[in-house]
């Protein structure tokens, strides 16, 4: 009896320690996850949904205390689910809303919405490969060599395609916007 | 102009990158966690007792067809024992033989034991006959013995009588 005691009070204590573990673990990670599903599907509650099926399949996996570097893995989790549930959209980049003045030195007017969704669209037009090398490199947390880590290519590929991916938007952005005060002249 | 394109992009970056989680998300996502441990533990249990369940059947069911060993088969064949003829002496004419019937019933039939099988008591009386038929036989025999004894024609021998050299 004694015994059994024994067995069922270290049985609660580890219960409760998984659960203050995950606890701990969406109040540290959670932020990151949320981002990275956010940089892929540019939805809030897509990106919540994303996060907690993360969540839900670390827990799952029951591997949470055996992996080294959680938050690795984690947003490699992340970033699989949230590749999954995005939707495919025809890049329309002629179709976004045109600034509300012309030239750049106006931009300040814009408004920011305008301009993420300018962005968004830029980082769209993309080739796959840049497109997720600038797509990761848009969340905080992440450094050069955890956007690798998740891509599975060496930091210096990172490098070289965020370089040649901001090249080419602004290549396209210039484009755009020369060919639109082309038209109004 | 190559520079303001940098600062544009540089901006728009940083704004793209200004993401916050929605109030509450850290407890929407805990009870989401919660809510999703008691399922898969219903989910486990009924798992196993469905396999345990299925064990079990099984386990049944071939008890239950293991091959019985038949028992031996009780024979209720009748035991015909040879009816033994009685044996008629005549005098005249040679005792006739007995003619036992083969019968064969009793093959295959598994040994009972018993006081006195029927081949014991089949036996038993054969010698009880058998007794008899010699006793015919005999008296056959007798009378012509008789008539033999009558033909026979006894000599008398005449033996010298041994004399001792001694004496002569």
């Amino acid at each position: 009896m004694r015994d059994g005691g024994n067995v069922l009070a270290v049985r609660l204590w580890a219960k409760a320690s998984d659960e203050t573990a995950f606890e701990s673990c969406v109040r540290d990670h959670g932020q990151v996850v949320y981002r990275i599903a956010y940089s892929v599907l540019r939805n809030e509650q897509d990106a919540e949904d994303a996060a907690q099926e993360t969540f839900l399949r670390a827990l799952r996996s029951g591997r949470l205390k055996d992996v080294n570097d959680s938050r690795a893995w984690l947003a490699r989790i992340a970033w699989r689910i949230a590749l999954d549930h995005r939707r495919p959209e025809e890049v329309a980049i002629d179709a976004i809303a045109e600034p509300a003045s012309q030239g750049l030195d106006a931009e300040d007017r814009m408004l920011q919405g305008e301009r993420t969704e300018l962005l968004r669209e830029l980082i769209r037009s993309l080739p796959r490969d840049l497109q997720d090398v600038v797509t990761l490199s848009t969340v905080q947390e992440l450094s050069g060599a955890d956007v690798a880590a998740i891509l599975g290519i060496p930091e210096a590929s990172v490098r070289t395609r965020m370089h040649r991916a901001r090249a080419l938007m602004k290549e396209k952005l210039q484009a755009k916007l020369s060919g639109k005060a082309a038209e109004r002249s | 102009m190559e520079e303001k394109l940098d600062r544009w992009l540089e901006t728009a970056l940083a704004e793209y990158a200004d993401v916050h989680p929605p109030l509450g998300f850290e407890a929407r996502t805990m009870a989401r966690l919660r809510e999703d441990k008691p399922r898969r533990g219903w989910i486990w249990e009924l798992g196993f007792a469905v396999a345990a369940a299925a064990v079990f059947v099984m386990v049944i069911r071939v008890t239950v067809n293991r091959a019985i060993p038949a028992d031996p088969p009780v024979i209720t064949a009748r035991i015909v024992v040879p009816q033994i003829q009685r044996v008629v002496v005549e005098t005249s004419a040679p005792p006739a033989r007995r003619v036992v019937e083969r019968q064969d019933a009793t093959r295959g039939v598994p040994i009972v034991a018993s006081p006195v099988t029927p081949q014991e008591e089949a036996i038993l009386r054969l010698v009880g006959n058998s007794r008899a038929q010699q006793l015919a036989s005999l008296a056959v025999r007798h009378g012509d013995l008789t008539k033999e004894s009558n033909q026979l024609q006894i000599q008398e021998l005449n033996i010298p009588p041994v004399v001792k050299e001694e004496e002569q």
